[in-house]
Order: structure tokens, then C-alpha cells, then sequence
């Protein structure tokens, strides 16, 4: 699903956290969000997820103006924040069964792709154990594999490499990520690590006090941005940006 | 050890706010994030407590004008569940509470930490203290003598807080099935407010059980409410006050003894990457009923089965969509089967309500006690069964995100309608099952008090379409809840909350002559106004909710 994002800007009292964002995010891309603690990469992933909405401005999908209450383009589309959205009386499974049951998904397939995900994510025995007596970790990775389970068009993930996750989880979803942008499928995640987003994304976009300052490809900064050769372009940016700041 | 460091906190701020202040879009920056202590304070309810304790006044007031012994009573009673009650807290906050989660990371010792705790939980008790002295100071029937009596009641206010204190920390040693005997009190302190005189009288003997009823009766001594003698009573209060150091030392050596034996692991989750043992089985279990016996398939997308539910739920599944079922057990979460339990509960309630009224009818003083049993069974069923309030939907509740907390629901693909439609229709049959009850007790009722039977059940069937009229209304407040609209104030904002007020006047206003006016039968025409008046809200805070014009994350 190609993302148009046209002058999007949301205040949170006297706080602009987005501040006039417009972006066009074609499908099959990972995006990398980042910028500094409150320069408004969770507000952005709340918007396209439909949790807060933008005092101005507009969110397409494929060219549809999309609502929360727009059924037919939120059940295309997997949103999982920080703190995963699960009831601690559930157990895996039923959590995940619900959750399909939720996006409507059916089939045949759909059995094999939670057993892909179990195995993955690593939480098979956890599958009879209740929500609330897993470790951060183990939820994140439940409540990832119930989301990833429905094949989403549109992921967004909110600091999912600072989610507790084992190395064994991120990496799998770094891999399930890749599958699932190659069949087609937008994944847009926040991360504060430079590393992981220079090297897991088709894109990056930093964002400071909600605004957007750069959104290309890691290898077209490398020769727009200017700084000393031995950092790497993202340091670089973010360099600049408090040199900016002060 | 003490936890605040108000002195360093200043110097710290003086010295930011000052080097903030040279840059300025930092100092903009900070001006823009800060929050004002007194604006804090207001939004933790700050002035709330002190309307409370006014409120509380005056009705103490007016209830020992009455009878200041049946004040008295309610005070023992109170200064022993606010006791036990509060002991309760402590130990659970000692043991679990958020102090301890947060400095278990932190290098302090199990003494220091208890000090610190202790030091947060003396406080409140000033609360108590002041209770006291209104409670005992509105047993003073005249201004006059309350000004000759202040120091009596301000000593008697303090023995009767250290009793209590004393109590606190000893209860949770001693005391089994403590949050039993707290409820159990507090039910007597409800009931004991339309309870006959003689009923009062025994009930004041029997409290001399308790430390707490001691303070009282000799305060009733002096006072000249009750035998002289009585005063005597003060000798062993003043002995359970000086108690307190010695119970002290109990509680925090138990306390002690279990911190010292609880692990890490029983607070902070555990982060196991490694599979056990066991989990290896079980990994392997899963994996070969899966493969064998197709184990996914029915368990994971069939759904919860309703028909082998309770009655309600077994009604509600019938008429559910398949669609609507997903959303009803994604909303209703572990409380599926909760709706029959609580049927059955509040038709034995309202039974037993009946029942009373039957045979209290014939007690020389029974008014005051045939009213409270019969309202008291009709409320307490209305609140087991009844969606009064539009229910208890786990799909609302709010989980902690990023500053804000979303819920549940939020992050999942439902509708605004799909939610309501599944409440409504669950309520409405919840409300059909609660009928007979409510109108079985109003007949009662209005029997037991010599007026006409027809017109008591009528008043029931009032009562319960009042229920389902105001429905939709409740729904949209459901979602409200969840919502950070009050944070926002923009003119929609302003237009909805403007509707909000004038439909709940009209809602109130038809209400009341619905109950009130006689005209002829036509007053019952309010009931498709009040149902038209909450649908129209539920329909604008539809409109207001799908346009975005709320966010779906509050201030947690």
C-alpha cells in the first residue's frame, strides 16, 4: 500500500509534535524512523495507526483517506506500540486466535504462518501460558507474531529493537520484515539505534520537534551530507542537529 | 534515609534554569515542557479532599442530631475497618507496592527501605485524625458545647487515631482473611444508618470487642451519653496507644523477615531466553499435536464456545453475528460468564431482600428497616446484574504507552459501531433478566409499605426502561473514558461538551417527571424522548469519534 502523508501536524497542548509532515512512502519499503526522545516518531506511528489524530493535514493509503473507523484499511494494517496491547488473562494462543478472528482472517494458510511464527519468535511453550506472566520480551514477541500473522500491508512498529526482545526474535523479525517487504508489505518502525537503521531499511526518516528533516535512502545521504568521513552519515545528521539546536 | 532532596532539587533548577536561560530555545523548550506543581496538584484531585471532609461534616452532623450514639457506633466500627484496612495496604505496599519494584533496583537495605515506606504511610493517617475529631465533635448537640468540649474531643480524637494505628500494624499478623472483615464492617457501617434504635443499642454493646469501640464509650462516658463509668473504657485505649512502638517493632520484624526472603524474580519479570526442561517438552508436545491432531485448527480460530455458557451468555450468542461474537469476546476478555453469575447472585439478593420485608413487616419498629431491606436488596442487585452504568468492558481498559495510556481497543481493527452494538445488545438482555428482580422487589416493597402493589411494580418497569433509555448515552461515555478529548479544547470540543449538558438536563428533566408527574399515563411518553435524547449523543460522539477529533490516548 503506497503512504501519502500531506501536512500533517499535531499538537499536544503547546507542544507541536508534528509539525507540517508530508511524505510519500512507497509500498515494499522499510522505513527507519528517527530522531531524538520527543522529536515525535511515536506521534507519527499513532497517527498512521489511527490511535491519535492529526489536527491538520491527511493520511492516504493507496489514495484513500484513511479514518480509524475505516475498517476495510485498518484491518490491512498492524500496529503495535511499546507496550504491546494484550490482556494478561490470555494466553498466547487465545491472544493470537483472537486477534485474527479480529482482522478477519481465515484460510489454510494462516495455521502454518502462526506455526512459522511460533517457531521463529521462539515462544512455542509459551503458547498455554497467560500474557501477564511472560517477560517484556516474550509479550512483545506474541504479540508481534499474532500481528505479523494476519500479513499485513502496512506495519508499524514502535522501538521494536528496544523491546526486550532476545537477539534470536530481532533477528527473525528483521528476516520476517524483509519476506514480507519483498511480497509488497510497508514496514515503518522507530528505533534511537543508528546501526540497525543504516542497515535495515530501504530509508530512513529523521525527524526533529516534528518536523522531517531528511527522508532518503541511507546511500543518498552518504553523499549529501556533508561531515567528516570517519562517522557515519546518520552521527552526521544527528551531529548537525544539535549543533542546530544550540 | 530520606528519598526527596528538596535542597539539591533547588540548587539543580537554579543552576539549569540558568544556564537554559543563555539558550534561548532551550529555556522555550523548557517553558513548553514544565509542569507547574500547583497544576499537577490540581489534577490529582487537590481541594476534592477538603469538599470531602465538608461534606462528610455536615452529614455526621445531621446523623447525631438524631442519635449520638448511633454515631458513635458507625465511628468505632470505622476506626476498626479503616484499622485493618490500612494495615492491609501497608503490608501489600511493603511487600509489592510501587516503592518497592522501584528500589529493589537500588542499592538500599531492607531496614532503610521499610523506614522510607513507613515514613510516606504515617501521613495519611492525619486524614483519620481529623475524621475523628469532626465525628466526635458533631456528638456535641449546640456550638456552645463543642467550644467547652474541644480539648475532650481533640484527645479523644488522638487516642482513638494511635488505637487505630496500633491495630494497623498489628491486624495483618493477626488478623486472618483481613479484606473479609474489612467488608463485613463496611457493610455494617451502611446498614447501621437506618438500623432500629434497638438494634443500635446491641450493636453498641457488642463493639466493645474491638479496641476501636473502646475510645468510643468512653468518650460517651465523659460526655454524659452513656453511664459515667463508661469512662473507664479510656484506661485500655490509652494502653492499646501506647502499644504502638511495641506493635511497631512486630510488624517491621515480619516485614523485614519477608523481604528478606523474597527474590528479585518475584517482582521484576523474569527474562529467560534459554528453554528449560519442561519447556522443551512442552515445545515438543505443541509441535506434534500439531502435526498429528491438526491441534491449531478449532482452538485457535473457533472462538469461545457460548453455548456452553451461562444462560445470558448462551442468549447472547444466539443473537450475536459471527463478527459481533469476535468483538463481544475481545471486549468482555476474562469476565465472559460473569453476566449469569451475577443474575444468579442478584435473584438470591433480591430474594432474600423479599424476604426480609416479609417478615420484618411485623416488627414494632420496622419502617426504617422494611426500607432499607427492600431498596438495600433492589440496589445491591441492580449494581451484581445490572448494567447500570453500561457494564464492565475490559476492551476499555487502558494500557500504558510512551507518556499516554491507549486502549486496548485501539489498537485493534473495531468500530465505534461495532462496539456499541455488541454492549447494547448484551445490556438489553442483561437489563430483560434484571427486570423481573427490580419489579419483584419494588412490589414488595410497596406492599410491605401499605401502598398499592400495581404501582410499586410499575415503578420497577420504570425504573428499568430509565436503564435501557439511557444506554446509547452510556456507551459514548464508555469511549469518552478512553479518549483525551478534555485535553484538547477546541471549539468542536466545546460544541460536543455544550450538546453533552443540554441533552443530560433534558435526560434528567424527563426523568424526574416521568417518576414525579401524574398526567394521566402520558408521562411515560418521556421514556421514548430520554431514549431518542441518548441516542442522539451516542450518535454525535460517533460523529466526533470518526472524524477524528478525539485521540484515542489519555494522561495515564
Amino acid at each position: 500500500m503506497r503512504i501519502q502523508l500531506d501536512g500533517l501536524t499535531k499538537r499536544y497542548g503547546k507542544v507541536r509534535a508534528l509539525d507540517d509532515v508530508s511524505l510519500s512512502i512507497d509500498p515494499g519499503q522499510i522505513v527507519a524512523l528517527l530522531g531524538a526522545n520527543g522529536a515525535g516518531k511515536t506521534t507519527l506511528l499513532r497517527c498512521l495507526g489511527g490511535i491519535v489524530a492529526p489536527d491538520s493535514g491527511s493520511i492516504l493509503y493507496d489514495g484513500t483517506r484513511f479514518t480509524r473507523d475505516g475498517m476495510e484499511l485498518r484491518q490491512r494494517l498492524a500496529f503495535l506500540p511499546d507496550f504491546p496491547m494484550a490482556f494478561a488473562h490470555a494466553t498466547v494462543l487465545r491472544h493470537i486466535g483472537m486477534v485474527l478472528r479480529l482482522y478477519g482472517v481465515d484460510g489454510t494458510d494462516v495455521e502454518d504462518r502462526v506455526m512459522k511464527l511460533l517457531r521463529g519468535f521462539e515462544i512455542m511453550p509459551l503458547i498455554d501460558t497467560p500474557m501477564g506472566r511472560l517477560s517484556r520480551g516474550q509479550v512483545y514477541k506474541a504479540a508481534l507474531a499474532a500481528l505479523l500473522a494476519t500479513a499485513p500491508e502496512i506495519v508499524l512498529l514502535d522501538e521494536p529493537m528496544a523491546s526486550g526482545m532476545d537477539p534470536n526474535g530481532i533477528s527473525f523479525l528483521k528476516s520476517e520484515a524483509r519476506a514480507a517487504a519483498k511480497r509488497g508489505a510497508t514496514i515503518i518502525y522507530s528505533t534511537q539505534i543508528l546501526e540497525v537503521a543504516e542497515k535495515f531499511s530501504d530509508r530512513v526518516c529523521v525527524i526533529d520537534r516534528g518536523k522531517v528533516q531528511h527522508f532518503a535512502p541511507v546511500a543518498e545521504l552518504e553523499t549529501t551530507v556533508a561531515g567528516s568521513a570517519g562517522d557515519g552519515v546518520l552521527e552526521r545528521i544527528f551531529g548537525q542537529l544539535r549543533e542546530s539546536a544550540q | 534515609m530520606k528519598l526527596k532532596s528538596p535542597a539539591l532539587e533547588r540548587r539543580l533548577r537554579k543552576t539549569a534554569r540558568r544556564e537554559m536561560r543563555a539558550d534561548k530555545p532551550r529555556w522555550k523548550e523548557y517553558k513548553l515542557h514544565r509542569t507547574r506543581r500547583w497544576r499537577e496538584a490540581l489534577n490529582n484531585g487537590a481541594g476534592v479532599r477538603q469538599f470531602y471532609y465538608l461534606a462528610a461534616a455536615g452529614w455526621l452532623v445531621a446523623l447525631a442530631r438524631d442519635n449520638p450514639i448511633r454515631l458513635l457506633l458507625l465511628i468505632a466500627i470505622y476506626a476498626m475497618a479503616t484499622a485493618i484496612n490500612r494495615g492491609l495496604t501497608l503490608q501489600s505496599d511493603v511487600i509489592q507496592g510501587p516503592h518497592r519494584v522501584v528500589l529493589l533496583t537500588m542499592p538500599i537495605a531492607d531496614q532503610d527501605y521499610f523506614r522510607v515506606l513507613w515514613q510516606t504511610r504515617f501521613w495519611p493517617w492525619m486524614s483519620a485524625l481529623t475524621i475523628f475529631v469532626i465525628a466526635f465533635g458533631a456528638c456535641e448537640k449546640t456550638p456552645a458545647t463543642l467550644e467547652a468540649a474541644w480539648l475532650q474531643v481533640l484527645l479523644v480524637a488522638v487516642l482513638q487515631t494511635l488505637v487505630c494505628l496500633c491495630i494497623s500494624l498489628l491486624s495483618p499478623l493477626y488478623v486472618p482473611k483481613s479484606a473479609s472483615v474489612v467488608t463485613m464492617l463496611y457493610i455494617v457501617i451502611i446498614a447501621g444508618l437506618g438500623l432500629p434504635v434497638q438494634i443500635v443499642m446491641a450493636l453498641w454493646q457488642l463493639v466493645l470487642v474491638t479496641p476501636g469501640g473502646w475510645v468510643a464509650h468512653g468518650f460517651a462516658g465523659v460526655r454524659g451519653l452513656a453511664h459515667p463509668p463508661e469512662v473507664l473504657w479510656l484506661i485500655p485505649s490509652a494502653a492499646v496507644a501506647l502499644g504502638v512502638p511495641f506493635a511497631y517493632r512486630a510488624f517491621k520484624t515480619r516485614m523485614l523477615g519477608l523481604l528478606g526472603a523474597q527474590t528479585d524474580e518475584a517482582l521484576l519479570s523474569p527474562d529467560t531466553t534459554e528453554l528449560t526442561n519442561e519447556e522443551q517438552v512442552r515445545l515438543a508436545e505443541a509441535e506434534k499435536n500439531y502435526e498429528d491432531n491438526g491441534f491449531l485448527r478449532g482452538n485457535l480460530l473457533g472462538g469461545v464456545n457460548w453455548r456452553g455458557m451461562g444462560w445470558l451468555e448462551r442468549l447472547a450468542g444466539t443473537w450475536y453475528s459471527e463478527r459481533e461474537k469476535t468483538v463481544a469476546e475481545f471486549m468482555i476478555a476474562a469476565r465472559l460468564g460473569a453476566w449469569s453469575r451475577g443474575w444468579r447472585n442478584a435473584a438470591l439478593v433480591s430474594a432474600a431482600g423479599i424476604a426480609a420485608i416479609a417478615a420484618i413487616r411485623y416488627l414494632p419498629s420496622r419502617a426504617n428497616l422494611l426500607m432499607d431491606a427492600g431498596y438495600g436488596s433492589v440496589a445491591m442487585a441492580a449494581l451484581i446484574c445490572a448494567p447500570l452504568f453500561s457494564g464492565l468492558w475490559p476492551g476499555f481498559e487502558r494500557l500504558p504507552s510512551s507518556g499516554y495510556a491507549i486502549p486496548i481497543f485501539a489498537g485493534f481493527p473495531i468500530r465505534y459501531g461495532e462496539i456499541s452494538k455488541v454492549i447494547f445488545k448484551a445490556n438489553l438482555l442483561r437489563t430483560a433478566a434484571w427486570a423481573p428482580l427490580c419489579m419483584a422487589c419494588m412490589t414488595a416493597i410497596w406492599a410491605g409499605s401499605g401502598k398499592s402493589p400495581i404501582e410499586g411494580l410499575l415503578t420497577g418497569l420504570k425504573i428499568v426502561l430509565v436503564v435501557v433509555a439511557a444506554q446509547p448515552g452510556l456507551i459514548a461515555g464508555q469511549f469518552f473514558m478512553t479518549t483525551g478529548d478534555a485535553k484538547r479544547l477546541t471549539w468542536q470540543f466545546g460544541a460536543m461538551a455544550l450538546l453533552t449538558v443540554l441533552l443530560f438536563l433534558t435526560f434528567l428533566a424527563s426523568g424526574i417527571a416521568l417518576f414525579a408527574a401524574n398526567w394521566d399515563g402520558f408521562e411515560y411518553l418521556t421514556l421514548p424522548l430520554m431514549f431518542g435524547l441518548s441516542t442522539l449523543l451516542w450518535a454525535a460522539y460517533r460523529h466526533h469519534y470518526r472524524r477524528g477529533r478525539c485521540d484515542l490516548v489519555t494522561t495515564p
